[in-house]
């Protein structure tokens, strides 16, 4: 039995080592699933008919689809431009019908030449749109009932002027090879009309992701109340939709009459359905503010190969409509559902544990034998601006005894020696400022959370060093960009090694990596020489504190999560390599700093606890209670009571300093030594502590060991 | 088939709900500003007997005089429950496994029956007493054990001191805690596991013929426990812990409640606990992280204060409460005393070991 349990254990830790489930909510992330979707059903639509009628996809065809897609493609476009903007135009197969007879009747009883007779169409069309227009965008009439309206308008006319001009366009032939060489004319395979197409198509990308008038549309679609607050003329906007959508039309329609010179009264006949059902199969959203001409084509090819698939397999023209409403209803299902629930399933599988198994915790009870044992040292120690600074992460000291300090407001604020009764803002660089470090000229260096790693000289000017790092290979979402730089403490070289905690959480849900507990963060090194960052560990499990050695041969760095210390070797024979330190603490490690014998400080930022160290070897308990339970009542770290303890080199244990069931520094994130003084920080505490150490050395200060003399 | 979709999705029945404390149950620091009249480590069932305040603690059995607690007798084991006779008999539930009757003047035990786990005690008239058992597997010591396992094996049973027999009435109880005898003469226990208080339906009350319950206040945002009736008619209540959403999480996940019952020391599980927040090593929520040194009355904690007055028809009408950050965590036991038109309220806080007072009729 016991060897069933050792076994499924096993299973269990194997499984969520090769199964990477954070992937899945990073992929929900990107905005291209968006895509994902409507490329599934090409595909799949291609597949289809690739394997059930042959020669669907022959060459011939595939000119013959590719002029049909050229005039579709722009209707598409038509209906997409109107309903990003939050409207409908379902008179756009009026439109084109209208597009359609001028041109007829310009070229074949005008007998125009082509170039004006494009001129007029495409004026035709721009007074269709501006009639909608004029009624949507400056009178508010309701969209839907409008363009129906014109749909019915528009094609009556057409009607009427057909039947008395069918005939006459009928009867006569153009002598204008221009005329036909526009409808079935190809440069090098290509159809003059699939080039004409692609080059609106372009611009319309381009006017879209690049142009302030496709910037005001996705604003007015995405919301007119704000579009409106921000400046944007909403009226202006949407009538020019309409007036867009006209004449993208009405050239389609030229392309059309080109064609087939048809002037049948089936013209553009159902083609607002098709339109529709192929921008919404696209992705386009009927709510407005989605959309791209990526998704109006994607949509357009869907829905032509079906169309022309249907028709290939012999489906009657009613059917087709059937199964064509079918779709768009699918179509619209999916849209409307997917909007709707993606940040729902996004937050829901957001958050995805792994498997960890901690060795048992050392002791830490009052006066046990444990190196760790309690007690009530930092009971009485100097506080240090009570009530004026909030969340001093880290502290630290210059040679001239002022007292720096991050916030949570992202200031650097200081104390002024001797006393440190004085606070003023040092630099404000924004973000969280966290670890500090000072440079060998005297520069404040430190880590920002969600901004990067910033250094701030002694006049407080304050300078980005970077904020970037070389993208994984195998990260879905891009992680060049630092997320969490937490501490950072600098080489002899002068180089800035530095931690990012984690990649997936932010400065105030990075506990809850702890419910994940994989190695979603690095170590990361910034050489000021070459103003290149590369990351040098990754995989670490909340990896935080950092500290150079005193023979400045290695950095030792803290991994909260896992309870361990471990030392990175920067030169020497093992330069690169990562090697044990101190492997089980009894509690989650933070900020490691050097002290006056040789030593180092660790500030323990909370405690273990048996319920959440059971917690971390079921990974699926910790997933089903994040999709659960109300974030506020996750099982968390406790990170309410913390300690200072001091370590050696070989990382054995040599000291404890506790606050236990004291007000003042229950909770520590940080400790620096000063002049036989510890200054003590805490990320959500609004004091900062100072403890005499007893037989400290009372000369020694961080810089000189850093760097061997005063500033 | 729909439970298992349920199961799958975590809606429906599945859900983690915990009903919020609204209306009369909305919180208030009343409990943490009373006056504390004592401390007394693991105080508990407060009886008024020969116009003294009894209470035990621990082991002891004693007198409330001069604000002291003054041991009139130890007893073998811990004092789970008590009840006072019209004739001044005491009837003491032992934490091993006993229901003793005792006279308090002589100091000497008359009576006894075993009871697996007796959680309280009633004596309906001299010769009558009703016991109810928590479980048959667990003391009540081990009451966190019987609620993790989710137990449902409480009873209620009938004891005649006059003839020596016991019935047992009822059966499969989820740990019944409270027993009352209310205005109109019916008899009312409180269920801890099912968030409930029950009326007994039997007239006769003798357990032959169907005896049923009948649910008269449910979905109760703790688990409820001792109850008494106030010389007005109310009854209080005692909800010794809260009902927490990762509470209720856990006792879903069986693989993950069982490794921690037979792993992790009782005091740290995630269970409701009379006092908890105490020691670093017990489970902490996120809502509880501390922020500039300061825990927040709402976050979700494992003990609360929280005593219910409610009226005769058992519907709530006021609260008493000591919140995440107050300092009267774990009320098991209330008693309202009537002198001279004045009346008070003393609530025992279990998990704290202090006793509280005030004023309660100005309040109605």
């Amino acid at each position: 039995m016991l060897g069933l349990r050792m076994n499924l254990e096993l299973v269990r830790k194997w499984r969520y080592q090769l199964i990477p489930d954070h992937v899945v909510g990073e992929i929900l992330e990107k905005r291209w699933t968006d895509n994902a979707i409507p490329i599934v059903t090409l595909a799949g639509v291609i597949a289809a008919l690739y394997l059930s009628i042959p020669d669907f996809f022959s060459s011939y065809a595939i000119t013959d689809y590719s002029r049909q897609i050229a005039e579709l493609g722009l209707v598409v476009l038509a209906m997409t431009i109107v309903m990003i903007a939050g409207g409908i135009d379902l008179s756009v197969g009026s439109t084109f019908a209208i597009g359609n007879f001028t041109a007829l009747y310009c070229v074949h009883i005008l007998g125009m030449h082509p170039l004006p007779a494009f001129g007029l169409t495409c004026l035709s069309g721009i007074l269709c749109g501006a009639f909608n227009g004029y009624f949507i965008g400056y009178l508010r009439l309701r969209a839907f009932l409008t363009t129906l309206v014109s749909l019915i308008i528009f094609r009556s006319i057409v009607d009427l002027l057909l039947q008395k001009h069918a005939v006459g366009i009928m009867a006569t032939f153009p002598d204008s090879d221009l005329w036909y060489e526009i409808g079935e004319g190809d440069l090098w395979g290509l159809p003059y009309t699939i080039i004409a197409t692609g080059m609106i198509a372009i611009f319309v990308h381009i006017l879209f992701s690049r142009m302030r008038p496709g910037w005001h549309i996705m604003a007015v679609g995405g919301s007119r109340r704000s579009a409106h607050n921000a400046g944007v003329n909403v009226k202006r906007t949407v009538f020019l939709t309409y007036v867009a959508s006209g004449l993208l039309c009405t050239i389609a329609a030229f392309m059309f009459a080109s064609r087939l010179s048809s002037a049948s009264s089936d013209a553009g006949n159902g083609l607002e359905i098709m339109a529709l059902t192929a921008a919404v199969l696209g992705g386009t959203s009927l709510g407005g503010g989605r959309g791209s001409v990526a998704k109006a084509l994607l949509g357009t090819a869907i829905v032509l190969l079906l169309s022309n698939g249907l028709i290939r397999l012999g489906i009657q023209g009613g059917a087709s409509s059937l199964i064509f409403g079918i779709i768009l209803m699918l179509a619209v299902l999916i849209d409307v559902r997917w909007l709707k629930n993606r940040g729902k399933i996004l937050n829901k599988v957001y958050v995805s544990p792994t498997y960890m198994r901690l060795p048992p915790a050392p002791e830490t009870g009052a006066g046990g034998s444990s190196p760790y044992a309690q007690n009530d040292k930092l009971h009485h120690v100097e506080i240090i601006g009570l009530g004026e600074i909030e969340g001093p992460e880290d502290v630290i000291l210059d040679e001239n005894d002022h007292l720096y300090a991050g916030t949570r407001h992202g200031d650097v604020v200081r104390f002024l020696a001797p006393d440190h009764k004085k606070m003023e803002i040092f630099a404000h660089i924004g973000g969280r400022p966290l670890g500090m470090a000072l440079d060998a000229d005297g520069n404040l260096v430190t880590c920002v959370a969600s901004m990067g790693v910033y250094s701030v000289s002694p006049q407080g000017k304050v300078t980005k060093l970077t904020d970037q790092t070389n993208r994984s290979w195998s990260s879905v979402v891009d992680d060049s960009r630092l997320n969490l730089a937490d501490d950072l403490d600098i080489g002899p070289d002068g180089k800035v090694y530095f931690s990012e905690a984690t990649k997936r959480f932010d400065t105030h849900t990075w506990a809850v990596d702890c419910l994940e507990s994989r190695g979603n963060g690095r170590i990361v090194c910034y050489d000021p020489a070459t103003d290149r960052t590369r990351t040098l560990v990754s995989d670490l499990i909340f990896p935080n504190g950092i500290c150079t050695s005193h023979d400045g041969q290695s950095i030792l760095f803290a991994e909260s999560w896992a309870c361990r210390i471990s030392r990175y070797w920067i030169s020497g024979p093992s330069a690169g390599k990562v090697e044990p330190v101190i492997p089980n603490l009894p509690g989650y490690p933070d900020n490691i700093n050097r002290s006056s014998d040789g030593h180092y400080w660790l500030a323990l930022l909370g405690m273990r606890g048996p319920a959440l160290d059971l917690a971390q070897t079921i990974p699926g308990f910790r997933k089903r209670m994040a999709r659960r339970v109300a974030d506020d009542s996750w099982l968390f770290p406790n990170i309410n009571t913390g300690c200072v303890v001091k370590f050696n080199e070989q990382g054995e244990i040599l000291d404890a300093l506790w606050d236990l069931g004291g007000v003042n520094h229950p909770m520590l994130s940080s400790m620096r030594e000063h002049k036989g003084h510890l200054y003590l920080g805490g990320v959500s505490n609004n004091r900062i502590g100072k403890y005499k150490i007893p037989d400290a050395e009372p000369n020694w200060t961080g810089f000189t060991s850093y760097w061997g003399r005063a500033s | 088939m729909k439970s298992m979709y349920y199961r799958i999705l975590g809606r429906g029945d599945a859900a983690m709900h915990v009903p919020v404390m609204d209306g009369p149950l909305k919180p208030n620091n009343r409990l943490d500003v009373a006056e504390r009249v004592t401390e007394v480590p693991e105080l508990d069932n407060l009886v008024s007997c020969e116009g003294k305040l009894w209470a035990t603690s621990e082991t002891q059995l004693g007198v409330l005089s001069n604000d002291r607690l003054e041991t009139v007798h130890t007893f073998s084991s811990t004092i789970t429950c008590l009840a006072v006779s019209e004739t001044s008999r005491l009837a003491i539930g032992l934490d091993e496994g006993r229901v003793v009757i005792f006279d308090p003047s002589s100091k000497e035990v008359l009576d006894e029956q075993v009871v697996a786990s007796p959680t309280a005690l009633l004596f309906w008239d001299e010769d009558d007493l009703f016991i109810a058992s928590g479980s048959k597997e667990h003391s009540p010591s081990e009451w966190q054990a019987d609620l993790m396992s989710e137990g449902r094996s409480g009873s209620l049973t009938r004891w005649s001191l006059k003839d020596g027999s016991a019935h047992t009435l009822l059966s499969g109880l989820a740990y019944p805690t409270g027993l009352v005898r209310d205005k109109t003469d019916r008899l009312v226990f409180s269920e801890a596991w099912k968030h409930r208080l029950c009326v007994f339906a039997d007239p006769t009350l003798d357990g032959i013929g169907r005896p049923g319950i009948e649910p008269v206040l449910t979905r109760l945002p703790g688990y409820p426990g001792a109850l008494s009736l106030n010389p007005d008619g109310s009854i209080w209540m005692a909800v010794f812990a809260p009902r927490n959403q990762l509470v209720e999480f856990v006792l879903t996940e069986r693989e993950y409640c069982t490794k921690m019952m037979r792993q992790v020391d009782r005091s740290l599980w995630i269970a409701p606990t009379l006092r908890g927040g105490r020691n670093y090593h017990e489970p902490m929520q996120w809502g509880a992280v501390k922020q500039l040194g300061v825990l927040k009355p709402w976050a979700p904690v494992l003990s609360y204060g929280l005593a219910v007055r409610l009226n005769a028809e058992f519907q709530p009408i006021e609260s008493l409460h000591s919140r995440a950050d107050g300092s009267v965590h774990g009320v098991t036991s209330l008693l309202e005393t009537r002198e001279n038109d004045r009346a008070t309220t003393y609530a025992a806080a279990k998990g704290d070991g202090v006793l509280v007072r005030m004023d309660a009729g100005s309040q109605l």
